[in-house]
């Protein structure tokens, strides 16, 4: 992994825990912009490797703010589920060899289309579990949360990543 | 061995996998104290459901058991009442007496000479214009003939026949079988008969015309009954109408307390005097 990608998901990471994390809308809309680190950690790593470190990121994120074990159950789901989704949005890779495989050079378009679904997933399994239960209320807090990460991520990943780890 | 080393070799990932979300879970319902109250709450109920299940069916097959433990139980009450009825009898006639000559009477609360014991009914005939049906219990266990059945509702009928292990019995819905009762408010006598038409109804026979007869008294077993015990609820007075036939009788129609399509648990009736009875009726007719 490239060190300037590294110290901007470091950067993120801190971020989302002393800022991100007191910036919620109406106490609805929860900025989970930690979860672009999730979906860039480099697809040909070890899965184990991978979920360990989702399970930590997750943890530290439930320790700042005192729900232990919500993120870091939806944060291993979520490093789960994206290899998955990469091969149903992007058929023609090899589902063996992920090596030559670069989010960061694919278009616009498939930025969207990996990003916003996952992250509305990771909002969706963040409130049910969080509420044990779904009611419009959770819906809405579902769907706020998704928004507002989806357009901090996608603004950050256009601004910072996309641009840096191309150079 | 080898083959579970090598399964969890194969299925390291998904192992680790299963792990790590078994951690977070446990920290969520372990530290979050919503979470500890929802999961707490639900695994009562979970646990409540599961033991509700088991109780019903541990109470499945121990309903027999129970029912005769019940039925025993139900005896040594049924003793007791007796008991007390006949202590309460005996005092009637004691304490005016006692208080004349300054004397107590011997106990209040004598042995009864009803004892019951528990059967159940194996074969039943209700709609013959003469019943009979069959208990589980024969000599074997201690029943004869002419001892009286009772349900937990009224009268059943009675012995007429025994064998080792059964015992034949006559039922009130036989018309052949006639009772002598009483009606409880006003210890006016009479005889029950069943004349075989609906089983749930029989009539109270000879009650003359100038004897004041209520709907609704209550018609019990009377004390000139050696099979059964006095007070035994027999039915209920629900029809009062003038003889058909010019007969100086009320024509009563009764409703039975005793079910005969749902009958199932009885207890025969043992009169520990009854031979002594027996004997007594017998001089009685050299005299005649």
């Amino acid at each position: 992994m490239p060190f300037r990608l590294l110290s901007s998901f470091l950067i993120i990471f801190v971020f989302q825990l002393f800022f991100f994390n007191a910036i919620t809308l109406y106490d609805m809309a929860h900025a989970f912009v930690f979860v672009i680190i999730l979906l860039l950690l480099p697809l040909d790593w070890d899965y184990k490797l991978l979920i360990t470190i989702a399970f930590f990121l997750g943890l530290f994120v439930d320790i700042s703010v005192l729900k232990f074990g919500i993120h870091s159950f939806t944060s291993i789901l979520i490093v789960t589920m994206r290899g998955f989704w990469i091969q149903i949005i992007t058929p023609q890779i090899n589902p063996n060899d992920k090596t030559n495989f670069k989010p960061f050079l694919q278009p616009l378009g498939w930025s969207l289309a990996y990003f916003v679904p996952l992250i509305f997933t990771y909002s969706l399994i963040y409130h049910v579990l969080s509420d044990l239960h779904f009611t419009i209320n959770t819906f809405w807090k579902f769907f706020s949360t998704g928004f507002y990460s989806s357009l901090l991520i996608l603004l950050i990943y256009a601004l910072f990543l996309k641009s840096s780890d191309r150079r | 061995m080898q083959r579970l080393l090598e399964l969890f070799v194969r299925y390291n990932n998904f192992l680790y996998f299963i792990l790590l979300q078994w951690i977070s879970l446990y920290l969520v319902f372990k530290y979050n104290d919503f979470h500890k109250e929802v999961y707490g709450s639900q695994l009562l109920s979970i646990s409540g459901f599961f033991q509700e299940q088991n109780q019903r069916i541990r109470s499945f097959f121990m309903l027999y058991e129970e029912n005769e433990k019940l039925m025993n139980e139900n005896i040594q009450l049924k003793q007791k009442l007796v008991a007390t009825q006949e202590a309460l009898n005996a005092a009637r006639f004691r304490i005016p007496y006692s208080r004349k000559f300054n004397l107590l009477p011997d106990s209040l609360f004598p042995v009864s000479v009803f004892s019951f014991i528990p059967a159940r009914i194996v074969q039943n005939s209700i709609h013959d214009p003469y019943n009979y049906f069959v208990v589980n219990k024969g000599t074997k266990h201690g029943v004869v003939k002419e001892m009286g059945v009772i349900s937990s509702d009224g009268v059943v009928g009675l012995i007429i026949e025994t064998s080792e292990n059964y015992s034949v019995g006559i039922s009130l819905l036989n018309k052949h079988f006639r009772l002598s009762t009483k009606i409880k408010s006003s210890n006016i006598h009479g005889t029950i008969h069943w004349r075989g038409n609906n089983p749930r109804f029989a009539y109270l026979e000879y009650l003359p015309l100038h004897l004041p007869v209520q709907v609704g008294d209550t018609v019990i077993t009377s004390s000139y009954s050696n099979y059964f015990p006095e007070g035994y609820n027999i039915g209920k007075i629900i029809d009062v109408k003038d003889p058909k036939d010019g007969q100086g009788f009320h024509e009563i129609l009764v409703l039975l307390s005793t079910d005969f399509y749902k009958l199932e648990n009885v207890y025969i009736v043992k009169n520990h005097h009854q031979s002594e009875l027996k004997t007594l009726n017998q001089k009685i007719l050299q005299y005649k």
